[in-house]
């Protein structure tokens, strides 16, 4: 008991310390990674029996995401696409990606991005100046009975570096 | 430079980053994770990892050590392999390295100090280990669009950043071997094949080189790309062709342990290789 005490106390402290300079600088692998979320797919006003497109390059409603990283490195993303909006006692909204429902552009143009199929995984270099944009459209199809309540999925973004 | 005036610049640059993009337009959700590759020894023992949080919300994020590494299916397409259980022959540090704190709520602009600590079983080889590091990061808010209809949809995002993890003891050393180069034109592109393995008891970290000359050793074309070598890897590149030329062309291969996105400390020394194919564009 006393023992594990002791190193409990010796971790945490180990923790609390800070780190040695050079460990820091072991640790300095290159630059930050940033992904973020400018604006998510928005399908809208969902209407029971009428389906609903997003066009990849409707700039109020497509989900755009961007990537920061080192220039000219090459990205894998991976969407994680749900099949469905699930609802109140398991309902569903069903969902669907096609082959022209991704895009992606260096320069942030969504009417210039080129095409990609958000159901595989995109393969790419970043800009010269560190740069990615990512843009998604979709459909949703209500059923003509669809129950009422809040429908909700998830999307995943998973970004890796392939050269590291 | 001195190492302290290199931390100073690194931290700088990520006070710069959340600065710059919280002046920018309206982030919904965002995580910048740095450095995009942590390379930590057996004298330390230690290494750190920082998140920040650079969106206008909080963000819940959680931090996951897998064993994977950069492998290449059947297409020659490269993903990153994630083995929940690596048997005993993989080099694998994920189930001896700890990240503290595991989970953190970020408010906007936060910055957070993720630190690992090893610990090694005993008699570890020399050797290099590894694992990636998975932050996993979740807004708190969901958009929901409420529906005269009485439909509400809402979407969330999970955004999830891999970065590599590598754990070195004692000697370590590494090389590359090439085991395939082949080049041929596919409609407007070229297409080239890269196979190679890896020597020693550590990855290979490079760069690859490409240059296509033509019959004159004029250079039509050039690109690049950095490489990871851990397990024997068959790539397929894709390059565009255009404005080059019909006619008889060499694809030059260079690859060396050159690293514009590293710091060059980290990268172990190789043997550069360079090899050259014959091909016609028609």
């Amino acid at each position: 008991m006393r023992l594990a005490s002791l190193l409990t106390a010796g971790l945490v402290g180990q923790l609390l310390l800070p780190i040695p300079l050079d460990a820091q600088g072991q640790g300095n692998g290159g630059r930050p990674l940033n992904a973020m979320s400018r604006q998510m797919l928005d399908f809208g006003t969902l209407f029971a029996g009428t389906a609903t497109q997003v066009s990849r390059f409707d700039a109020l409603r497509a989900g755009q995401f961007e990537l920061r990283g080192a220039k000219n490195s090459e990205v894998r993303v991976d969407l994680g696409l749900p099949s469905a909006l699930t609802g109140p006692g398991g309902a569903k909204v069903p969902l669907t990606f096609g082959a022209a429902d991704g895009g992606y552009a260096r320069d942030g143009a969504i009417a210039t991005a080129a095409p990609f199929d958000p159901r595989t995984a995109l393969i790419t270099t970043l800009s010269t100046n560190g740069r990615l944009y990512i843009f998604l459209g979709g459909k949703a199809t209500p059923a003509t009975r669809q129950a009422a309540g809040t429908y909700a999925g998830t999307v995943t973004l998973t970004i890796a570096y392939t050269g590291t | 430079m001195p190492l302290t005036r290199r931390i100073r610049r690194f931290s700088s640059s990520l006070a710069l980053a959340a600065a710059t993009l919280a002046a920018g337009p309206l982030v919904l959700q965002a995580i910048l994770v740095a450095p995009h590759a942590v390379f930590m020894d057996h004298r330390s023992r230690t290494g750190q990892v920082f998140l920040v949080n650079t969106s206008a919300e909080p963000e819940e994020v959680t931090i996951d050590l897998k064993y994977g590494y950069p492998a290449t299916d059947s297409a020659g397409t490269v993903y990153i392999r994630l083995i929940d259980q690596p048997d005993s022959t993989e080099p694998s540090a994920a189930g001896w390295i700890r990240a503290y704190p595991r989970r953190a709520v970020l408010a906007p602009g936060q910055r957070q100090v993720v630190r690992l600590l090893a610990t090694p079983p005993a008699g570890l080889p020399d050797g290099e280990y590894w694992s990636r590091i998975i932050a996993t990061s979740r807004g708190s808010r969901v958009a929901v669009v409420n529906a005269d209809s009485g439909v509400s949809a809402g979407l969330a995002l999970e955004l999830r950043t891999i970065i590599s993890l590598s754990y070195r003891k004692g000697q370590v050393h590494t090389g590359l071997d090439l085991t395939d180069f082949r080049a041929s034109q596919e409609g407007d592109s070229l297409v080239v094949w890269f196979g190679a393995g890896r020597q020693g008891n550590a990855a290979f970290l490079g760069t690859l080189s490409y240059q296509l000359a033509d019959a004159d050793g004029h250079v039509r074309g050039e690109w690049e790309s950095p490489i990871a070598v851990y397990h024997p890897i068959s790539r397929r590149y894709v390059f565009p062709l255009a404005g080059v030329a019909p006619g008889h062309y060499t694809l030059r291969l260079s690859v060396t342990t050159a690293r514009s996105d590293l710091d060059q400390r980290n990268i172990l020394p190789a043997e550069p290789v360079h090899r050259a194919v014959e091909l016609e564009i028609r």
